[in-house]
């Protein structure tokens, strides 16, 4: 692996995936602009960061607001000199049978999902290609396959996975990699919240027989950000434990 | 320390790969029809390396190779199905003959070592194989022979890592794009380079970067996969994602 001294901002890490994310680039010698809505959180995992000696600093802002992600992006620039790597973590559902959902449901999973990555990915690139090096991964889902009760969010990932591949062709040639990882199951707090009985019937699903850990998409990241992974580019990869095989 | 099988030695993708694996503490087994071509790549490893001669045409040899690598080293635990490389041909030259041969020499012998070796895995609640595939398989004209083939191991790797994923193996299909070696030339390259959106061609160290990832023990939830290793030229394709 080759992540010494690369600079990775990534969206929505003060917990779950996005720390996780954050916490395996910083051992592995990035620094790290943390970002995240909920400025408690943020602060939290900031201290946690510096207590273990990493070059952290924590930036909120909400990813659905361009002159909040401008702002973002400049701190990380002025700390920092550049950023290396954009992981576009944040994300969030409102699950719901169509009948149910209302306009605002809509517009916030699609702002958060996908607006969130494009302003992102815009407010990075001009770095990226000045300095010849990019790596932008964006967190989908394996539930852009489709899914009961999950109209917007599935229609919000993928567009990620549209956005990814275009982005892989437009930016390439400047020596920035655009790629989507797909998670399926992890386990997080949305998952330890479910009733046992639906966590149960989702596992029978589970090709693998289990759910996914937050270290399996962490170590995926890592693996698309990574100096030798310059030819990897316009993929999906999914970690959801042969899930996506199927769709529903 | 873990045991990965090789089923090429000519190609120099199965070269670099071989060195990351047994530069990461790999034992490797590496086989081949050709002896040269196995006492070259076994030159260029530093670990614990055996080579077994042997042509994958017939599940009998395949067998018999598979126990010796058990013989040697006891376990197999990642696969790297490789192939070797049959010439391409557009529908009006493609004879039956080139159509039986590209099967017999590309496809079979991917089954033959999963047949062989997947048992060995189950035994020991653990593997990693990687299915190595070329980009030809969602569809290029004058490659109906490989573009056949290659499909072949899309289906062969979803159906296998649904059947063996309760048993901790991964099955994944790592996909190569132009990867070329020292024997293209600069002009062809640089030809090839202006048609993929990183604007280069890849290298054999690029494909072995992602059999790494996909051979290692922290992919244990990543399964039934086709993932492109091609500088983002599968984004031209419809049916890359």
């Amino acid at each position: 692996m080759s992540l010494e001294d690369r600079v990775a901002l990534i969206t929505g890490s003060a917990s779950g995936m996005g720390k996780q994310t954050a916490l395996r680039m910083a051992e592995a010698g990035c620094a790290i602009v943390v970002n995240d809505i909920n400025e408690e959180k943020l602060s939290a995992t900031v201290e946690e960061f510096q207590s273990l000696g990493f070059q952290v600093i924590g930036v909120a802002a909400n990813i659905c607001d361009k002159n909040d992600v401008r702002a973002m992006v400049d701190q990380a620039i002025s700390k920092f000199g550049r950023i290396d790597i954009l992981v576009n973590n944040a994300g969030m559902e409102k699950a719901g049978a169509l009948r149910k959902l209302t306009e605002e449901d809509w517009d916030n999973t699609v702002d958060v999902n996908l607006k969130g990555t494009f302003l992102c990915s815009q407010a990075v690139h001009g770095s990226m290609v000045e300095n010849k090096h990019g790596r932008i991964i964006n967190i989908a889902s394996r539930a852009w396959l489709g899914g009961m009760g999950q109209a917007p969010y599935a229609s919000a990932k993928a567009g990620i996975i549209g956005l990814t591949r275009t982005l892989a062709l437009e930016l390439a040639k400047n020596g920035i990699t655009t790629n989507c990882i797909a998670p399926g199951l992890i386990n997080t707090p949305m998952w330890e919240e479910l009733p046992e009985k639906n966590k149960n019937f989702l596992l029978t699903k589970q090709p693998t027989g289990r759910v996914g850990e937050t270290d399996d998409v962490a170590n995926a990241v890592m693996f698309l950000a990574d100096d030798q992974a310059g030819f990897l580019n316009g993929q999906v990869l999914y970690v959801c434990g042969g899930r996506s095989l199927f769709a529903g | 320390m873990r045991t990965a099988l090789i089923t090429d030695c000519h190609r120099e993708v199965s070269k670099a790969i071989a060195v990351r694996l047994s530069k990461l503490g790999s034992n490797l087994v590496v086989c081949d029809p050709c002896p040269d071509q196995i006492k070259k790549l076994t030159a260029e490893v530093s670990g614990p390396v055996h080579g077994i001669t042997i042509d994958a045409i017939n599940l009998p040899n395949v067998r018999s190779a598979v126990a010796e690598a058990l013989q040697h080293f006891g376990s197999i635990d990642i696969l790297i199905n490789s192939f070797r490389g049959s010439e391409a041909k557009a529908i009006a030259n493609l004879s039956e003959q080139d159509w039986s041969s590209t099967i017999t020499n590309d496809l079979n012998p991917a089954f033959y070592f999963l047949k062989e070796v997947i048992p060995v895995m189950r035994d020991n609640k653990y593997g990693r194989v990687v299915n190595l595939g070329k980009l030809e398989y969602l569809g290029l004209a004058g490659s109906a022979n490989i573009a056949a083939v290659h499909a072949s191991f899309f289906g062969l790797n979803r159906s296998i890592a649904l059947e063996v994923a309760g048993d901790n193996i991964t099955v994944n299909m790592v996909v190569e794009g132009d990867i070329l070696d020292q024997s293209t030339s600069e002009e062809d390259r640089e030809t090839i380079a202006g048609r993929i959106p990183v604007r280069r061609t890849g290298t054999p160290d690029d494909l072995a970067h992602a059999v790494e990832f996909f051979s290692s023990d922290n992919t244990g939830y990543v399964t039934g996969q086709t993932f492109f290793v091609c500088g983002g030229k599968s984004a031209y394709f419809s049916l890359s994602v």
